[in-house]
């Protein structure tokens, strides 16, 4: 990977030659990320491979016109199309709204705490099969097989602007998941993440995903099919699936550009009570127990934003585009370059937490309940209400006075997750869920989200309804 | 420069190290994206990537590596690092990776049919027009109407592959869409409406005519209408009743209960960790005599398809694109496969299944695997209007608006923007807010009626998530509409 030296070098060498090419303002990113990734399914090995990305991404504003071009041919003639395709104008100028100034001036940014580790970088393809060796061995041991993704590496970001901007930070992440299945019935899983290889909690990963396994495969199954066309059950949500709801729930209506668009469930709400009391959710990148990023996508410094405050709806995000189009200010929330259309969307949301444990939840259940402990493919069926459903999987369990009676087949739930979030009764102590394999680059991100337990959640059908 | 440093590598001293080596090399990869939003030009972007791929097998364990700076020692140390991972996975490779032999070596050349380059052949200026041309028609349509979008994207990728079996590739790949959508909102109620389909439209392997057959502005009044039209429309009742499926909808219900069902690797459990299994991995010894759906139920996979978004000439491992039954009457023939998950096959089964063209990455620094290609139902019988009016009671839904399934592609759940009911075999009221749900056997198996060939269109999914790190691939499905019976169906709003 560049140095941040040859990053600085390389972002003035770019800035200035947008200059001379006449540019007004300009904005370049500079993205690396190296990778390692070993994916397995059933004890054996399906991928192992070093991935290495490096893009420049270029944005010119002359006039009323704005183009964005990326490139990852960083050779000379690379760069020189870069700024060819950034500054080529269209024509219809009239066309174009007024970009606003560019953020800035910002120098020198330092993170809140040490956020790169060689040794997660420099993992070798021996010691991530090492780990991956332990993890096969111990699922032997329980007779289950393994499906597991070991992922370490790093990036450095650099921006700079017009306007004075110049922010360069490092990072890395180390991220292992589990699924552990038998023959028939038993999918268990369980996900750590760090910054730092050393911290990434392999021995409670191993044991999250072993309980949950061993609890599916030594207690019978429950049959059990909803009444009629939907039932409504109280839940237990483990972190990963409130990790599910939440970041779906800020990215649709805590966007501030669907916000100001009206197709939020808080477009004209805000200072009003929309969630339960006991909801205070925040997007917080300085979080200890999250993964830090110090700066947006156009290097405007991160800073905790308060969401809902006691349910009370208290902001939604903007980048500084968005933020000067509706009067507003931008919360640093700007996403990649070629993303902007999308809006501003939190990407460290941290969901306060409460004092009760999962086993307590459990024991607190009179009444038939749910324990979730994970989505699968949930989408947003009505925006404006924030409707989402999905499938429950990889375990979920029947709870009876007080006790899991058994495994349930995957369920499909259809709820609004505001009405959600003001039925909810418990809330445990929250950890990082983080999931790294999104479409764009390696980034530090993740939610901090503890389990739930709420009251009357909407399920409409399950994976053994009807089949023939 | 490309060609020799790459294929040096397959012929020098490292190649004595591995079983097996495959470069696929992107000179270049051209993407553009014009959105036009409320009258105003949002997001001009072009990208250019380039960069290799290479992908060995030692030891019966895979290994890749990928790189974008293109020098002789760089290639050398990308493919050392390859080789570097294949031998540490080679520990614990049980049982170790086999390739189904094919027939070789291949030599190959394709370039994607294309009558209108739209990077040299159609200025920025000429796109952007007509983008502006189209939203000044979308204003017109309606005064509930608070948000337009219409937006153009193109794609172009150079693609080498050769291996060291002596097989050589070079493909040219060029991709065009466009697409438009309306936003109307009255109080709280906020309904959209898309052409030629959501989530910004249709994309097909051609070149800027694909985008001008379209003819965008000829639908932007209708659209308009209709988003405004929703407002006040009923929603869709809970009942069950035979639903019409239109080929939009019907393309991704393809995509998500047949497709992904079908693809070899996910069968075998290699997508456990992000995409999920298939229900079908309980039945591998059962293809041919396996009924996925009714006797109307045929199901092709084919990425020779004219302008299909899973067009192309060979895949990422050298095999010429070619056309295959996967469901024929409704049983289950065929399957979406590699040379990896072939030979598997063969040793679980002991029957022969021929790798079929199925092996894509979506960028150089991605692994190949198994994607569909364009999966489509072969049309039936009729036009559109005759099967209404077949229809004593039913429902008829159109265009996606959101699409859930569970991991192992049983239980689904699928949401349109629109429906109309259909009473004595007349289309009668519109529906608001429209969805419905079931289990994937039981919904083909209750498919009794197919439309035509005049009625049957094709649309791109750019969008079909697999893999880690994630690839978004794109694929193509074609579909008539078709009825299906006695099918759950519901609102999406709140109850």
């Amino acid at each position: 990977m560049k140095s941040k030296d040859q990053i600085e070098e390389l972002l003035s060498e770019c800035l200035a030659r947008l200059k001379v090419a006449g540019i007004d303002q300009g904005e370049i990113l500079y993205w690396e990320t190296e990778m390692g990734t070993i994916r397995t399914f059933l004890n054996r090995v399906s991928h192992h491979g070093m991935t290495g990305d490096a893009d420049l991404y270029m944005t010119a504003i002359r006039g009323k016109e704005i183009g964005r071009a990326q490139t990852s041919d960083l050779g000379r003639n690379g760069i020189q199309q870069l700024i060819r395709r950034a500054t080529c104008q269209v024509g219809h100028e009239a066309s174009f709204t007024p970009y606003p100034v560019l953020p800035g001036p910002f120098r020198n940014l330092s993170p809140s705490r040490k956020m790169f580790y060689e040794s997660t970088l420099k993992m070798s393809a021996g010691e991530r099969i090492k780990l991956i060796q332990e993890t096969v061995d111990h699922s032997k041991t329980f007779q289950l097989k393994c499906s597991a993704r070991l992922m370490n590496g790093g990036g450095r970001m650099g921006i700079i602007n017009s306007s004075g901007a110049l922010v360069i930070a490092e990072y890395t992440e180390a991220s292992l998941s589990l699924i552990l299945t038998d023959e028939k019935k038993v999918s268990a899983y369980s996900s750590r993440s760090s910054e730092n290889i050393e911290f990434l909690n392999k021995d409670l990963t191993f044991q999250e995903a072993t309980e949950n396994a061993i609890r599916q495969k030594s207690l019978p199954v429950v049959p059990l099919q909803l009444k009629g066309n939907e039932e409504f059950f109280d839940v237990i949500l483990g972190p990963d699936a409130v990790a599910e709801w939440i970041e779906t729930l800020a990215s649709t209506g805590l966007n501030g550009l669907h916000y100001e668009e009206e197709e939020s469930f808080v477009s004209g709400r805000l200072n009003q009570k929309l969630l339960g009391e006991n909801i205070c959710l925040y997007d917080d990148p300085m979080e200890l127990h999250g993964l830090h990023a110090p700066f947006d996508f156009e290097g405007v410094p991160k800073k905790k934003i308060v969401l809902f405050e006691q349910g009370v709806a208290k902001s939604v995000c903007y980048d500084s585009s968005t933020a000067d189009k509706f009067s507003k200010k931008s919360t640093g929330h700007a996403l990649p370059p070629f993303e902007r259309s999308y809006g501003a969307i939190p990407r460290h949301l941290f969901l306060k937490g409460g004092k009760s444990s999962v086993e307590e939840m459990i024991a607190s259940s009179d009444e038939p309940t749910l324990y979730v402990t994970r989505f699968h493919y949930t989408n947003v069926v009505n925006s404006k209400v924030c409707l989402l459903t999905g499938m429950t999987k990889d375990g979920t369990f029947l709870i009876r006075k007080g006790k899991i009676v058994g495994p349930v087949s995957n369920l499909r739930f259809l709820e609004s997750i505001p009405e959600a979030l003001n039925r909810v009764t418990l809330i445990g102590e929250p950890r990082l869920v983080h999931d790294p394999v999104g479409y764009g680059g390696l980034y530090p991100e993740g939610s901090v989200v503890p389990p739930l337990k709420i009251r009357k959640v909407r399920f409409i059908g399950s994976s053994a309804n009807l089949e023939s | 420069m490309w060609r020799e440093t790459l294929s040096s590598l397959l012929s020098g001293k490292r190649i004595k190290q591995v079983d097996y080596a495959d470069v696929r090399v992107i000179p270049s990869h051209c993407e553009e994206t014009l959105l036009v939003k409320n009258g105003k030009i949002l997001q001009r972007t072009h990208s250019e990537n380039v960069g290799y791929g290479i992908r060995v097998l030692a030891g019966g364990a895979w290994g890749f590596a990928s790189c974008s700076t293109l020098d002789h020692k760089e290639a050398e140390k990308s493919f050392d690092r390859a080789i570097e991972m294949a031998r540490a996975s080679a520990l614990i490779a049980d049982p170790p990776v086999r390739l189904y032999p094919v027939r070789g070596p291949i030599q190959g050349k394709y370039r994607t049919p294309c009558q209108k380059d739209p990077f040299t052949e159609v200025t920025l200026e000429e796109k952007v027009k007509a983008l502006l041309k189209t939203d000044q028609l979308l204003r017109e349509s309606s005064a509930k109407v608070t948000l337009r979008e219409s937006s153009m994207t193109f794609s172009k990728m150079e693609k080498i592959w050769m291996n060291s079996e002596g097989s050589y590739v070079e493909q040219e790949l060029i991709e065009s869409g466009a697409g438009m959508e309306v936003v109307a909102v009255l109080r709280d109620e906020v309904q959209k409406r898309s052409y030629p389909n959501s989530f910004r439209g249709n994309i097909g392997t051609a070149g800027y005519e694909f985008v001008e057959s379209m003819r965008l502005a000829d639908h932007a009044l209708r659209i308009g209408e209709e988003a405004e039209a929703l407002l006040f429309a009923a929603p869709c009742p809970e009942t069950r009743t035979d639903l019409i499926l239109m080929p939009d909808q019907l393309c991704l219900q393809i995509h998500e209960s047949i497709g992904h069902a079908i693809e070899l690797d996910r069968i075998f459990g290699s997508e456990l960790t992000y995409a999920g299994g298939s229900f079908l991995s309980e039945h591998i010894q059962e293809l041919g005599n396996f009924r996925y759906g009714s006797p109307l139920v045929n199901i092709v996979s084919d990425s020779t398809l004219r302008e299909g978004l899973g067009t192309f000439g060979y895949d990422d491992e050298g095999i010429a694109a070619q056309k295959n039954d996967i469901i024929r009457e409704g049983m289950l023939v065929g399957l979406l496969s590699s040379r990896e998950s072939s030979d598997e096959y063969l040793r679980l089964t002991g029957k022969s299944l021929l790798p079929n063209s199925c092996m894509r990455a979506t960028h150089s620094n991605r692994v190949p695997l198994i994607r569909m290609t364009n999966l489509y139902l072969e049309p039936g019988e009729g036009t559109l209007a005759e099967l209404i009016h077949r229809t004593n009671e039913g429902i008829l839904m159109e265009t996606n608006s959101s699409w859930s399934i569970d991991d192992l592609r049983k239980n689904f759940s699928f949401g349109t923007e629109i429906a109309w009911e259909i009473k004595k075999g007349k289309r009668t009221r519109m529906l608001k807010n429209p969805f419905y749900r079931g289990m994937t056997l039981d919904f083909w198996n209750s498919c009794n009626a197919v439309c035509g060939p005049s009625e049957w269109r094709s649309y791109g999914t750019p969008n079909c998530g697999k893999g880690m790190p994630g690839q978004s691939m794109h694929v193509g499905h074609g579909a008539s509409p078709a009825r299906f019976g006695q099918i759950q169906v519901g609102s999406q709003g709140l109850k």
